[in-house]
């Protein structure tokens, strides 16, 4: 790391994604888009709450500055992390950008019912799904003033 | 008398006897003028007693005749009264039959309605019964609709994962081995790549197919202008590149979902711009009125098309061209043909006096509230 780069702590994601395939390639398009962070990836709802709570195996794991959410998940699904985060006080002020392949209009409105702070459509071409990565990067890292720890 | 006179006569002589005589005589006749007196007296009386009686007859009489005379007028009146009675009771005979036939007539009316009841009972278990029918029917076809959305959503989701994958891995690879890569190995993975993105257009096609059905929204009075400027506006880069010109004339209000007519003259003023070779497009949209509807008719100045290929033309992802010749997956006109059912109204294809295609189809008038 270089000088400027220190200037900047180093951010937290917690990328909760079931197809590993699928939790790669954002993390390659994250690696493309140039973004200085540490990505934590976990496969389903349960293990998105264990993290948050440092339950179990994640008693050292990190708070999140960036929830990257998919929706449909096995065992406890996005909804059910959504609803949960955005209920407990020590965790609704992370911000959750749901990132799914769903287009779905009741998805969307769920989601923002239930106080996601963005939703994004997962596009299948791999150019426009990077400056989708690299434009949440420069948004919710770059743009907006997060709450401090 | 004779008997008092010899009673008199052994003591006297005859002057004497004279005297007596005479004495006895006034006594005798004041005697009987006295007696005459009283006796007329007592007449006198009597014939007053009598006439006086005889008034009081009169005055009884006279009386009796008044009650008699009263009584009569009393008959009369009570006559009166009876006959105006057997009147009124005539007219409550008369009344009665009346009510009779009245309520006879009712009894019939019962009868019939008892009659039409029981038959009215029979329809009626009869419409129950075919809504059992319905009900049942409309249950399979809920359930039907609910795996048709649920396929929807499935498809607007799951199926597409996999598709990114593909997508997302090739492009990957050839983004990471750019250098390394000869021409028609860059051409095989140009073909995974174009495959997985038709698949994924056709997808989308069919939910988007779906979603007329599944997200339209009541049929309200629409001004199809309005509409037709949102899918000109939705068009505006298409139409600025070829230079096409669309001309409307006086279009009406009419009932629809608006979303779904300005999707629809986005589809059919997007194919008369597609369709149209070397030279600009030209469209009209009109409107006319018919039997309690309107019927608008798109005409253009393109390809048009051969009469018996019109009909496939409304089926899903049935095409006449190729994807060289005309990019596309042919879901344009099935979702403009879906969108009129769902308006309840008709939609055809004619050829254009020019041999460009007329696309007419027709949409519930406003209805006066």
């Amino acid at each position: 790391m270089n000088a400027m780069e220190n200037d900047t702590r180093s951010i937290e994601i917690l990328l909760v994604e079931d197809n590993p395939g699928d939790a790669r390639l954002t993390i390659e398009a994250m690696r493309e888009a140039k973004v200085r962070n540490r990505m934590h990836v976990v496969e389903d709802g349960v293990e998105a709450m264990a993290f948050l709570r440092r339950q179990g195996r994640f008693g050292e794991a990190p708070r999140p500055d960036l929830i990257l959410l998919d929706l449909n998940l096995p065992r406890k699904d996005g909804r059910e992390v959504l609803a949960e985060v955005k209920a407990d006080p020590a965790l609704k002020r992370i911000p959750v950008v749901i990132l799914t392949t769903s287009r779905a209009e009741e998805d969307v409105l769920r989601a923002y019912d239930l106080h996601a702070n963005c939703y994004v459509t997962k596009p299948v071409d791999l150019a426009q799904f990077m400056k989708i990565v690299s434009q949440i990067d420069e948004f919710w890292v770059k743009v907006v003033t997060l709450p401090r720890k | 008398m004779s008997a008092d006179a010899e009673t008199l006569a052994p003591g006297g002589h005859a002057v004497e006897q004279g005297k007596y005589a005479k004495a006895i005589l006034d006594i005798l006749g004041d005697f009987a003028q006295e007696n005459m007196r009283l006796h007329q007296k007592a007449l006198l009386n009597v014939q007053e007693d009598s006439r006086r009686e005889q008034e009081r007859l009169a005055d009884t009489q006279r009386a009796f005749l008044n009650i008699m005379e009263d009584s009569a007028d009393e008959k009369q009146q009570l006559e009166s009264m009876q006959r105006a009675v057997l009147n009124i009771l005539d007219d409550a005979a008369a009344e009665r039959a009346q009510l009779e036939t009245t309520q006879r007539a009712v009894m019939n009316i019962l009868d019939d309605v008892s009659t039409e009841r029981s038959d009215r009972e029979k329809a009626e278990a009869q419409v129950r019964a075919l809504n059992k029918v319905l009900q049942s029917y409309a249950a399979e076809l809920e359930s039907s609709n609910r795996d048709l959305q649920y396929f929807a959503y499935v498809a607007s989701h799951d199926l597409q994962e996999p598709l990114r994958m593909v997508v997302g891995y090739v492009q990957l690879l050839e983004k990471r081995l750019a250098d390394k890569l000869d021409q028609s190995t860059r051409e095989f993975m140009g073909y995974a790549v174009d495959g997985a993105l038709r698949m994924q257009s056709l997808i989308q096609d069919i939910l988007a197919y779906s979603r007329v059905s599944t997200k339209g929204q009541p049929l309200e009075p629409v001004d199809s202008a309005a509409a037709l400027k949102e899918a000109l506006d939705r068009l505006a880069s298409r139409i600025a590149e070829t230079g096409a010109e669309v001309d409307a004339r006086s279009l009406p209000i009419v009932m629809a979902d608006r979303t779904q007519l300005a999707q629809l003259f986005q589809n059919l003023i997007g194919n008369a711009i597609k369709f149209c070779r070397d030279h600009a497009p030209q469209v009209r949209v009109e409107a006319a009125r018919e039997a309690g509807r309107w019927r608008f008719s798109v005409t253009d100045n393109g390809i048009g098309i051969a009469p018996e290929y019109r009909e496939r033309l409304f089926v899903i992802f049935k095409r006449l061209h190729t994807q060289r010749e005309f990019p596309g997956t042919g879901i344009g006109l099935a979702i403009c043909k879906r969108i009129i059912e769902r308006h309840g109204g008709e939609i055809g294809i004619g050829s254009a006096p020019g041999g460009g295609s007329v696309f007419w189809f027709t949409l519930p008038e406003e209805k006066s509230l």
